[in-house]
């Protein structure tokens, strides 16, 4: 009883239009993409060698932070089975916006190797915004860094707005995930 | 069964530490010899390697799964695994059970009717950490065990209502297609036509070992 | 008066954008140490920025919205009262005598502040982290207090202005050269100040995910980036006017904060992290004996 005032029991609203400095902020947002740190499927192993020499991800300004409140980017890595897929939801509704999800792998586009199995989901994009598909089986860390190019693109051009499409579309996805997942009883986030 | 033996344990290996055959044959004998004399229904399959395979009775399967576990070098439970024969309406439920002392590995099977409603006593006071192979087998298989505790709880798949998924009848693909969707434009591509095309010929006829 | 405001206020912006470029150099340093290419210098601009404009909807009590603000002020403050030029042109924003004591008051309140809002946020890594963060700023403080106490006794005076008035006359006069047991015992302290490597008990990314942080993001985030990286540089201009002869014009004032700056990032490179009764035990008994030595010394 004591948790229930820290949600908020309001459904969600969009920011009012930002009008000053929306060019600043924009290049801003797209030089420093901090991602959460949580590997949910079998890419997260293609995302250990970007912090490392050969590949170096911070030098385009990413990096990677352990908690969903201070990050801009959740990467989802491959096949979500349902259980993860209730848990990378509530990661992405604590995440704040705006906010951006990149999806590696063929399990995301279409279902990939466990595209038969009664488990995993086939699409990604019924439950969850998606700015950047990355194809691959895993894609390879060079393949990941140019989604992620891909991603800064079109923030400067103003075009990522998949969580303002969450926002406004929420009964879509909440049925669908409602159709999947058989038990929802997670609170509702104001983010 | 490509593990490579020292003569201390068996004293019959080849120099290339291959073991074909059944150079265990010694301790398999003594084994069954000292099983047969205890329970009744001991049979052997013929498995090649370091692997004795005994297929039982389910009614003696606490009592000789006791005696081993006490009065043998088998002591360590690996696994349960079950296999459904559906031509057969039959559940194949096998212990794995490892011996240190001589490396030698036993599979002690039986077989019980799906129809009827047995249910298989729990080995859980013999190894304890049987509760988990037995709650698997009950998700992915509907197989119930007699005396494990948490034996209704979910296991791995949370809030699961539907039949058992492991089971040769549940068809995941159309299951797959009906709960999740298919993205259209989807199609697959069969590696053995992509690799017969660039062999020339795929003969599944022949086997990988060359005998 | 409008030109004390002026300069009052162009010190606390300036020192804001240099103390961003500073840690840009320094992730640029780290990451050339490594092998690597590193993010651009004027990458926590884009920090800053970003965080600015996140929109930020969590919510934990009044002293959670407090804490970056403590912080801040903590950093304001000891830039306000040191002096940043001495020369023939300048530039000393507040100055008494006995604004040394309060410069290491406000050091302590800043952080103290920081630890009660993350201690309010209710997340439990935060709270384990302050606690290993106090533990640790408790022995180093010791020390430091230490060598104020030196400097104190041995030049008569507890106004800044008139230590760094102390050291002129070129390098034999500072007080690296004359109190180097003090100066020593200083330095050491100054790697945990700057939450450098093997002191980096409150921030430890492997242990505690990222620790007083936790439950901060967005704008709160702006506001404590803005304010580590005005404390980072107040820091270093304090150390610049106690022990290494102040600057009298702006080459030197960067020039010499900026070594000063890399030598916590040389440190971090090549160090693992301590433990925290490795770090306490050593902060108990290094530090302080080469304080207590200088002070053993000047008093004789």
């Amino acid at each position: 009883m004591s948790e229930q005032k820290v949600y908020c029991n309001q459904s969600p609203s969009l920011p009012g239009r930002q009008r000053v400095g929306k060019i600043i902020a924009e290049i801003a947002r797209a030089n420093s993409l901090w991602v959460v740190a949580y590997g949910t499927g079998c890419g997260a192993i293609e995302l250990r060698p970007l912090h490392t020499a050969r590949f170096d991800m911070e030098r385009f300004g990413i990096a990677m932070r352990p908690t969903p409140r201070q990050a801009d980017v959740i990467i989802i890595s491959g096949y979500l089975a349902v259980k993860t897929l209730k848990r990378v939801i509530r990661v992405y509704e604590q995440m704040q916006a705006p906010k951006y999800v990149v999806a590696l792998g063929s399990c995301t586009i279409n279902g990939g190797m466990y595209f038969d199995s009664y488990n995993t989901i086939n699409q990604l994009d019924l439950y969850l915004p998606v700015d950047v598909y990355v194809a691959g089986c895993m894609p390879r860390p060079e393949s990941i860094i140019e989604g992620f190019t891909v991603l800064m693109k079109s923030i400067k051009a103003g075009e990522a707005t998949g969580w303002q499409h969450y926002i406004e579309n929420l009964d879509y996805y909440r049925s669908n995930q409602n159709e999947v997942i058989p038990r929802w009883d997670m609170p509702t986030y104001n983010w | 069964m490509d593990r490579t033996f020292t003569e201390s344990d068996t004293g019959q290996a080849d120099r290339n530490g291959m073991s074909f055959g059944t150079e265990m044959t010694e301790q398999k004998e003594k084994l069954l010899n000292i099983l047969n004399i205890r329970f009744r229904t001991i049979r052997q399959r013929t498995i090649p390697g370091n692997i004795i395979s005994l297929v039982i009775d389910q009614r003696e399967l606490i009592p000789v799964a006791y005696y081993l576990r006490h009065h043998t070098g088998y002591i360590l439970l690996q696994l349960i695994s079950c296999v459904d024969w559906d031509e057969e309406n039959v559940f194949q439920i096998t212990y794995l059970i490892w011996n240190q002392n001589e490396k030698t590995q036993l599979l002690l099977s039986f077989r019980m009717a799906k129809d009827t409603a047995i249910v298989i006593p729990s080995v859980i006071p013999i190894w304890p950490h049987a509760e988990t192979f037995e709650r698997e087998l009950r998700e992915m298989f509907g197989v119930q065990f007699d005396g494990n505790p948490r034996q209704d709880e979910s296991f791995l798949l949370e809030d699961w209502k539907g039949p058992p998924p492991m089971l040769r009848k549940f068809d995941t693909r159309a299951f797959s297609h009906e709960r999740f969707g298919e993205r259209p434009g989807r199609y697959s591509e069969d590696t053995r036509r992509d690799v017969g095309r660039k062999v020339g010929e795929y003969d599944l006829s022949r086997s990988i070992s060359g005998e | 008066m409008a030109v004390t405001i002026l300069v009052a206020f162009a010190t606390a912006v300036l020192g804001l954008c240099y103390g961003l470029l500073l840690g840009g150099i320094s992730r640029k340093v780290m990451a050339r140490i490594h092998g690597r290419i590193g993010p651009p210098v004027t990458q926590n601009f884009s920090d800053l920025v970003k965080l600015f404009f996140k929109r930020t909807a969590i919510e934990h009590g009044g002293m959670f919205w407090l804490a970056p603000m403590f912080r801040l002020t903590g950093g304001l403050g000891v830039l306000f009262l040191v002096p940043i030029v001495v020369g023939r042109f300048s530039v000393v924003n507040i100055s008494f005598a006995g604004d040394l004591l309060l410069v290491v008051y406000f050091m302590f309140f800043g952080c103290l502040g920081m630890a009660l809002g993350a201690g309010d946020s209710g997340h439990p890594h935060a709270v384990m982290a302050v606690s290993r963060g106090l533990a640790q700023m408790s022995t180093y403080e010791l020390s430091f207090s230490m060598v104020v106490l030196v400097l104190a006794v041995g030049l008569r005076t507890l106004n800044i202005g008139d230590i760094v008035a102390a050291q002129s006359g070129g390098i034999g006069q500072w007080n690296l050269v004359r109190y180097p047991f003090a100066t020593a015992a200083a330095m050491i302290a100054f790697l945990p100040m700057q939450m450098a490597y093997p002191f980096s008990i409150v921030l430890a990314p492997q242990e505690i995910p990222i620790g007083p942080p936790t439950e901060y993001g967005s704008r709160f985030l702006s506001l404590m980036l803005a304010g580590r990286s005005i404390f980072g540089v107040a820091k270093l201009v304090l150390f610049m006017n106690l022990f290494f002869g102040g600057a009298s014009n702006i080459a030197d004032l960067v020039m010499k904060t900026l070594l000063l700056y890399l030598y916590p990032v040389f440190v971090s490179a090549v160090f693992p992290r301590f433990r925290l009764e490795q770090s306490v035990r050593f902060l108990l008994v290094v530090p302080t004996v080469l304080a207590l030595v200088e002070l053993i010394r000047v008093i004789t």
